[in-house]
């Protein structure tokens, strides 16, 4: 059975897939990324680590964020989707030039990625995207801002809240904001 | 193939010995019983015709005595009226290896005759190696112990097999699916039960009840063979039944089988309680949204929302509400969470058009600045709610989470062991040692369970069903049994990305009183679908698409066997 094959399959043994994903992270193979991703999201937490460090030793990070840039929106959105997934702080740069994408869809993945993120340039792009038209796209900003860390983001959150219609989107933010107000560890 | 660990089928061992001959031992032979009688002689390697082996054969005059007695009530043409068999029957004698004669001659003619081959010697008199082995597989159809020895519930096996033979024993069995089946007849009368390895008919029988029960056998289907996946189907359904979980296919199964199974080309479909969820015009609901490390908590909170939305539900905020208002959508003090948001939706019941009034309670991992008060938020929830749901991680088993997996404080431990299954992955012991030492289970922290009489818990999370065992069995979850608790669970690990849709599809049925049987079918279709779309952005083609297949079968039920309002279809 081909490593790839063990890997995807769920019926394996949680050892044999860590090993499988360790096994094409040293064969370099970038085809595999798909599958990696495709496990990644029915894996428990071991597995997860040893798919996610398959992942970066391929290079998976550095040619998404090139697809943050492609020309068909369902690619870029592909891409922010699996960022959101490796949360790889050397995209954060990619992914705050992509947030004001102009597909709805991709901007809203782009900005949940980025919510998975902290750092200047990503608090930036979340508090603007806080005024996004797109309500899924206030809600993942609010969340984000929530787990910044950084201490402006209460103020930022109490704004958008008095200003916010949406009752989801104020779902989000009170969420956010407790989570913004919790004392630091 | 279906089975691990199957003992092979009726393949027929070469014959010992040489190659001219039937070889006999004297180890066991003919042996009347109960009286005492001189044992029959045996040749060893000895080329003997039939007719000498008969004369010389000490145990003839046993066989004159039983002769002279009554029938043992054989049947067949090919078997009734000899005096040896007949004494067999009745108990009074067995055949054993090493016997010979006219009698033994019969017994081949007639395991031939039912479909026991003896390739090398035929019907040549001597019974051997090769004739016990086809009385073993005899033994093995019928449900008897496999001993190679001819004894009365073997030779009325055989002799049911044979054309006139005596019709199957009353065995209680009325299923029209399991009563025809000799095999299963015998297990029904008190005989060995079917274990693992067995095949035959009856095994295939049994696998398609369960199958039309709703214990799904995806690899491997009803093909007859007893093996793993049929095993945890068997303890499945022997859980539900409150009966020994031994996975074998003994009297006490097949009797609730018999009862619980629809006929023939019949399937069940099961339904939720809803006369008793809607009694009383409320559906009290909290859906509880697990920590994930890849981040997914929000995208599923947002997804469930949308679907709420579009369902109808709208934000409501108790706190603004009059006492009365809030006694009326069930959100009074009892049931208020100040760090939870609710949706609220007025609904008809279907069946008999009165108004329900149905408030859905959201709890996350930043409903409380603190893991362990969400968690104990999420316990209050299982304590009063009709309709509890939960998304997210199953933490190897151990139960729900709130918070990172690398700390205790946001478990609520159902059973700290995890997965029991031999074929699931076991909880790490790193992950162990964040929740303390001794806490085996937060389910005996329980302090009562909804005002209703029934509650319906559905865990989208990796390889729930396990968590059906602990949540079921009598006395381990305040005063929950399986009749007022019914839990769906997951078979399979379930897709971080759909956990919202499965949230939001299963409060679309239980507001429509759409049957559970539709309801998993829709939730399997949605993993179907997810993983069809992973594999169409490149997941790798032929394993892909081989396991693509199983995610079918994603959701189990627990309790809803016996519940009013089941059908067959």
């Amino acid at each position: 059975m081909s490593a790839i094959a063990t890997l995807a399959d769920w019926e394996r043994p949680e050892a044999e897939r860590i090993e499988a994903a360790r096994t094409i992270a040293a064969s370099k193979d970038g085809g595999a990324i798909p599958t990696l991703f495709a496990v990644l999201e029915g894996a428990e937490v071991e597995l997860a680590r040893a798919v996610l460090t398959a992942l970066k030793d391929l290079g998976a990070a550095d040619a998404l964020a090139k697809d943050l840039k492609a020309k068909e929106p369902e690619k870029r959105r592909l891409a922010a989707e699996r960022l959101a997934l490796l949360q790889d702080p050397r995209s954060s740069a990619a992914l705050a030039e992509a947030a004001k994408d102009a597909d709805p869809k991709a901007r809203t993945t782009v900005i949940r990625a980025l919510s998975l993120l902290t750092g200047p340039k990503v608090y930036d792009a979340l508090d603007a995207a806080l005024g996004d038209p797109n309500a899924e796209v206030r809600s993942y900003a609010a969340a984000g801002l929530g787990r910044s860390g950084d201490a402006r983001a209460v103020a930022a959150l109490e704004r958008a809240f008095e200003k916010e219609e949406d009752e989801t989107v104020k779902d989000f933010i009170e969420r956010a904001l407790r989570r913004a107000r919790r004392p630091a560890k | 193939m279906s089975s691990t660990g199957g003992v092979g089928g009726a393949g027929r061992p070469a014959p010992v010995g040489p190659s001219t001959s039937q070889p006999t031992t004297p180890a066991t032979p003919a042996t009347p019983a109960p009286a005492p009688a001189p044992a029959a002689t045996a040749t060893s390697g000895t080329s003997r015709t039939a007719a000498a082996a008969h004369a010389a054969d000490p145990a003839a005059s046993i066989l004159s005595a039983a002769a002279r007695s009554t029938t043992g009530g054989l049947q067949s043409t090919a078997l009734k009226g000899d005096a040896t068999l007949e004494a067999v029957a009745r108990g009074e004698r067995t055949i054993a290896q090493g016997a010979r004669g006219d009698s033994v001659k019969k017994l081949q003619q007639a395991l031939m005759a039912a479909g026991y081959p003896l390739p090398r010697y035929g019907a040549d008199g001597g019974y051997g190696n090769e004739g016990m082995t086809a009385v073993k597989a005899l033994q093995r159809d019928a449900g008897l112990p496999q001993t190679g020895t001819v004894d009365a519930a073997t030779i009325r096996a055989l002799d049911r097999k044979l054309p006139g033979g005596a019709p199957p024993a009353p065995t209680g069995l009325t299923n029209a699916r399991f009563s025809g089946d000799s095999t299963l007849a015998a297990v029904a009368a008190g005989r060995s039960p079917l274990g693992a390895g067995s095949r035959g008919e009856g095994v295939k029988a049994v696998q398609q009840a369960l199958m039309d029960l709703g214990f799904d056998l995806p690899r491997y289907g009803a093909d007859g063979s007893l093996g793993n996946e049929a095993k945890y189907a068997l303890q499945r359904f022997q859980q539900e039944k409150g009966i020994p979980k031994t996975g074998k296919i003994d009297k006490a199964t097949l009797t609730a089988l018999d009862r619980a199974a629809p006929p023939p080309g019949k399937k069940l479909e099961t339904f939720p309680e809803y006369d008793k969820l809607y009694a009383d015009g409320r559906l009290d609901t909290t859906i509880a949204i697990g920590f994930d490390e890849h981040g997914t908590t929000d995208l599923t909170l947002r997804t469930t929302l949308n679907g709420l939305t579009s369902q109808g539900y709208r934000r409501v905020y108790p706190e603004r509400m009059s006492a009365a208002e809030r006694t009326k959508l069930g959100v009074g003090p009892d049931r208020f969470e100040a760090g939870a948001s609710y949706y609220h939706r007025k609904f008809n019941d279907p069946a008999t058009g009165r108004p329900v009034e149905a408030v859905v309670k959201v709890i996350t991992p930043d409903s409380a600045s603190k893991p362990e008060d969400v968690a104990a938020m999420f316990k209050r929830s299982i304590e009063r709610d009709e309709v509890v749901l939960y998304g997210g991680h199953a933490r190897y088993g151990t139960g729900p989470d709130f918070d990172h997996i690398d700390s205790g404080r946001g478990n609520f431990v159902i059973d700290r062991s995890g997965n029991k299954r031999a074929d699931r992955d076991r909880p790490p012991g790193h992950m162990l040692d964040h929740i303390e030492p001794g806490r085996t289970t937060d389910l005996d922290e329980l302090s009562g369970r909804p005002a209703g009489g029934y509650q319906l818990l559905f865990f989208n999370a990796c390889s729930t069903e396990e968590y059906n065992h602990n949540l079921r069995d009598t006395g381990a979850f305040a005063g929950r049994d399986r009749g007022n608790t019914d839990v769906v669970g997951s078979t399979i690990p379930t897709r971080l990305g759909t956990n919202g849709d499965h949230l939001v599809r299963f409060m679309q049925g239980i507001t429509a009183r759409e049957s559970m049987t539709s309801i998993n079918r829709a939730q399997s279709s949605i993993e179907v679908a997810y993983l069809e779309r992973l594999r169409d952005q490149g997941a790798t083609g032929e394993d892909w698409n081989k396991l693509i297949p199983t995610a079918r079968y994603t959701y189990s039920e627990s309790g809803f066997l016996d519940n009013a309002g089941n059908k067959f279809n």
